[in-house]
C-alpha cells in the first residue's frame, strides 16, 4: 500500500472511531497539508491495525518521533516503514 | 504560600497563574494554589478550555520550542480523550438497563484499551526519557491496580445507596455527606529528586452532589505543561461525573513550586505570550 493508501484508511478508521462522516472530519485542523491528529490515538489505531494483519506490527522505537504522529500523513509513513520491516524480516 | 485569584475557566487560570509568578524575581513560587471554579460544563458536553486559545497557545509555545508536547499530547497523559466517546447521557442507577451498561462497557473499554497500548506507550522515547509512565497509566494500572476503577465503582454505590434511602425528591435537602477519594501517582519509594512524576496525587471530594478535584504537583512548569494538565485534569473530572452521574464542582492544583520558566526565552518571553493571548481577547 502507498503512503496515500495508508493515510486514507487511517482518515477512515478515524472517523469511524469518533463516529463522524469523514468529509465532516477532514475539514477538521490540518497541519502541513494533512489532517492534525493525536498521538494515542493513532498509536490506538495503528493497533487496530496489527490486529487485522494478525501480528504486532509497531514497535516503541517506531514511536521515538512522536511529532510524526500529530498529522495521519506522518503516521502512514510510520505505519508503511513498520509494514515493510514486517516483509523483509519474513523473507 | 500564595493564591490565585478564584477564576471560572481553564484558560483564565492558567495565564492569572503564569502572571502572578511571572512577577517574582527568579520566576517561581512556592506552595501556589490555583482554583477553577468551572472547568467543566455542567451538562459535561464540554471543558472550559477554549479550542482558539489552545491553538494560539500552541502555536506560540511550539513556535519557539519545537521540542516541547503539544497540549493535546500533555493533557492526554491525564486522560485520553481522543480514546473515548462522550455521547452518552450520564451514568444514573434509574437509567435504562441497555444504556447504563453500555455506557458502564464503554468505561471499561477504555481500561482495557489503554492497558493493551501501555507496553509500548512507556517504552516510547518520549515517556522513557521521563519516568517509564503516564498518569493515566498509573491510575488505571498502578501493579495491577485501577484507581480509577474504584473511585467510580465507590461513587456509584454512593449514589445507588443515597437515592435508595432518600429519593430523588429529598436528595439536595438531604445532602450527602462527604466521600473523599483519592489517588497516587508517585510511589512511596520513589527517590527521584528532579523530573518526573510531578503530579503526585489527586484527591476527589463529593460535596452537596458536586465532585470536586484537587491536584497536587511538586513541580509545575507553567510555560511547559501547565495548560495541558489543567485540560487533562478536566477531562479527568468530567469522565468521572460522566461515569457516576455526579455534577462538575471546582479544579484545584496546588503546586510546591510553581515555575514561569524564565530559562526558557526569559522573563520578555512569558510577557509577550501572555500579552498575545490576553489581546486575542480569548480570555477574560
Amino acid at each position: 500500500m502507498s503512503i496515500e493508501e495508508l493515510e486514507d484508511l487511517l482518515v477512515d478508521l478515524m472517523a469511524e472511531r469518533l463516529g463522524m462522516e469523514r468529509s465532516d472530519l477532514l475539514k477538521g485542523p490540518m497541519l502541513d497539508g494533512s489532517l492534525r491528529t493525536r498521538s494515542i490515538l493513532m498509536v490506538a489505531l495503528m493497533n487496530q491495525i496489527a490486529k487485522i494483519v494478525g501480528c504486532d506490527i509497531i514497535r516503541s522505537s517506531d514511536l521515538d518521533d512522536a511529532k510524526r504522529l500529530r498529522t495521519a500523513r506522518g503516521t502512514a509513513e510510520v505505519l508503511k516503514e513498520a509494514l515493510e520491516r514486517l516483509v523483509r524480516e519474513a523473507s | 504560600m500564595k493564591a490565585v485569584k478564584v477564576v471560572e475557566t481553564i484558560d483564565d487560570a492558567w495565564l492569572a497563574t503564569l502572571e502572578l509568578v511571572d512577577r517574582e524575581p527568579e520566576g517561581q513560587l512556592v506552595h501556589v494554589v490555583t482554583t477553577v471554579r468551572r472547568p467543566v460544563a455542567d451538562d459535561l458536553q464540554c471543558i472550559t478550555g477554549g479550542r482558539e486559545f489552545q491553538d494560539q497557545l500552541d502555536k506560540q509555545l511550539l513556535g519557539r520550542h519545537p521540542e516541547w508536547q503539544p497540549v493535546d499530547t500533555v493533557a492526554e497523559t491525564i486522560f485520553p480523550d481522543s480514546l473515548y466517546r462522550w455521547d452518552y447521557q450520564a451514568w444514573h442507577p434509574d437509567l435504562e438497563l441497555g444504556e447504563r451498561l453500555a455506557l458502564e462497557q464503554r468505561a471499561e473499554e477504555l481500561f482495557a484499551e489503554y492497558k493493551l497500548l501501555l507496553p509500548l506507550i512507556r517504552r516510547a522515547k518520549a515517556n522513557r526519557d521521563r519516568w517509564h509512565g503516564t498518569y493515566f497509566g498509573r491510575l488505571v494500572d498502578w501493579d495491577g491496580y485501577n484507581q480509577l476503577a474504584y473511585w467510580i465503582s465507590a461513587l456509584r454505590k454512593k449514589r445507588t445507596q443515597r437515592i435508595s434511602s432518600f429519593k430523588e425528591v429529598n436528595f439536595a435537602l438531604a445532602g450527602e455527606g462527604e466521600l473523599a477519594l483519592g489517588g497516587q501517582l508517585r510511589a512511596a519509594t520513589d527517590r527521584s529528586n528532579m523530573g518526573g512524576p510531578c503530579l503526585v496525587h489527586i484527591d476527589l471530594s463529593l460535596v452537596e452532589s458536586r465532585l470536586h478535584l484537587l491536584a497536587n504537583y511538586r513541580h509545575w512548569f507553567l510555560q511547559e505543561r501547565a495548560y495541558g494538565n489543567l485540560v487533562g485534569l478536566a477531562n479527568l473530572q468530567r469522565f468521572v461525573c460522566q461515569q457516576t452521574g455526579y455534577l462538575p464542582g471546582e479544579l484545584v492544583v496546588v503546586s510546591g513550586v510553581a515555575n514561569a520558566q524564565h530559562d526558557k526565552g526569559g522573563r520578555r518571553a512569558v510577557g509577550r505570550l501572555v500579552e498575545n493571548l490576553r489581546q486575542l481577547g480569548l480570555a477574560e
